[in-house]
């Protein structure tokens, strides 16, 4: 379930509305996954957010920006905190 | 954690980040996480405002600096207002250089803030805020005149004509002409921000405003970017002004309004300048109703001629 989900994301990634997808996909695994199973597929999606973040290519970049976008309503594994801004390990 | 991960996420992008597109996609997300976080936002939104302001103040040289702190500042007044409002007065201290930008991306992202700032300022009316109303429109008025624009237009046609014989002054005139266009652009959307956010504000100074922009659409000038864009920016004015007051607009700016309008849609003027007067004719036409009736025949004649073309 997991590995696939994340295929669906990745080619999700590539078309348009695909940060709808994509926060629909995150969705749909927090409804179906047990909490230690959609803790780590939450962590997977992040890792990959992140990384396309990091990435020299601007529309890769632009592609992360709108999946945080469209992840930030989406359920959390992790319980939020607050933290002082700029402190949090990246 | 996740809106830790994604606010320290934003911020890098927006410290680091020179393009434009990538800085308004990471002001968008950072808006969205103010108003929709789960964890309290306060720390992060703190930080970006006095950042905003900070950069608000950098030289023309750090352009995305500019552009970032514009951006930043538009999404939070609209997803932050509360916290916003504490730091609105330094706001309309510093946006002004900002709005007299060269870059019209910078310019624009300017104007967008200073119309969000106005709209938290008409959430919360009170007379202490006429102070903020004022100064703004004295900077609006402040900004390079009508005349001056007229004049460098008129002497810039003339340039044209006789390039040969003026070479050597004709780049200084440029620049002129230049300043003025980007001066006149930003006032123009600051004045349709006010007119939109600040009725009882504008409303003894419609005739004024009016006045002005039609006679900045009458002599449009020729060629050049910046005159493109003044008479762009006009035609996205005079719809704004038409559904301001439709009554008053009737009586005395319909007729010159529709004149320049369809002057530009024209079928040997440039596509997008036709579009964008058709765009502007359309809106007008919806703010007048019953008023555009002795003007029918010939708008219908325009639209027959544009849509069958």
């Amino acid at each position: 379930m997991t590995s696939s989900t994340l295929f669906d994301v990745e080619a999700a990634l590539k078309r348009d509305g695909a940060p709808e997808a994509l926060a629909a996909a995150v969705d749909t695994a927090f409804r179906e996954l047990t909490t230690e199973s959609f803790a780590r597929f939450e962590q997977q999606v992040l890792r990959r957010v992140f990384d396309l973040l990091l990435s020299n290519d601007p529309r890769e970049k632009l592609g992360s920006l709108a999946a945080m976008d469209a992840l930030i309503e989406s359920p959390s594994g992790a319980q939020e905190v607050s933290m002082p801004y700029g402190l949090i390990p990246k | 954690m996740k809106a830790v991960k994604f606010a320290n996420g934003l911020k890098n992008v927006i410290t680091a980040s020179h393009d434009d597109a990538l800085l308004e996609a990471a002001a968008k997300a950072l808006g969205h996480l103010a108003k929709a976080s789960p964890m309290p936002t306060n720390d992060f939104v703190d930080f970006e405002l006095n950042r905003g302001l900070e950069w608000l103040c950098a030289g023309p040289q750090y352009g995305h600096r500019r552009l970032a702190a514009c951006l930043v500042l538009k999404e939070l007044a609209s997803c932050k207002p509360t916290l916003f409002f504490r730091i609105i007065g330094d706001f309309f201290e510093r946006i002004w250089p900002v709005l007299r930008d060269a870059r019209q991306s910078i310019r624009d992202a300017a104007a967008d803030a200073m119309a969000a700032a106005l709209q938290v300022l008409a959430e919360r009316p009170s007379p202490h805020h006429l102070e903020f109303l004022f100064r703004t429109y004295d900077q609006v008025s402040c900004l390079p005149s009508l005349v001056s624009l007229i004049f460098t237009v008129r002497y810039h046609n003339a340039i044209s004509s006789a390039q040969a014989h003026l070479s050597p002054i004709l780049p200084q005139v440029k620049i002129s002409f230049g300043g003025n266009c980007e001066g006149v652009h930003a006032s123009l959307r600051v004045a349709a921000a006010m007119v939109a956010h600040c009725p009882d504000f504008m409303a003894p100074r419609f005739d004024y405003l009016c006045e002005t922009v039609l006679s900045v659409a009458e002599r449009p000038g020729r060629g050049g970017l910046a005159a493109s864009l003044v008479r762009a920016t006009v035609t996205r004015t005079l719809p704004v002004l038409a559904a301001f007051a439709p009554d008053a607009f009737a009586r005395r700016y319909l007729r010159p309004t529709l004149s320049v309008l369809t002057r530009d849609a024209q079928p040997g003027e440039v596509a997008t300048r036709r579009a964008q007067a058709l765009l502007a004719l359309g809106h007008v036409c919806r703010s007048m109703g019953d008023q555009l009736l002795p003007h029918m025949e010939d708008l219908v004649k325009l639209v027959c001629v544009c849509a069958f073309e």
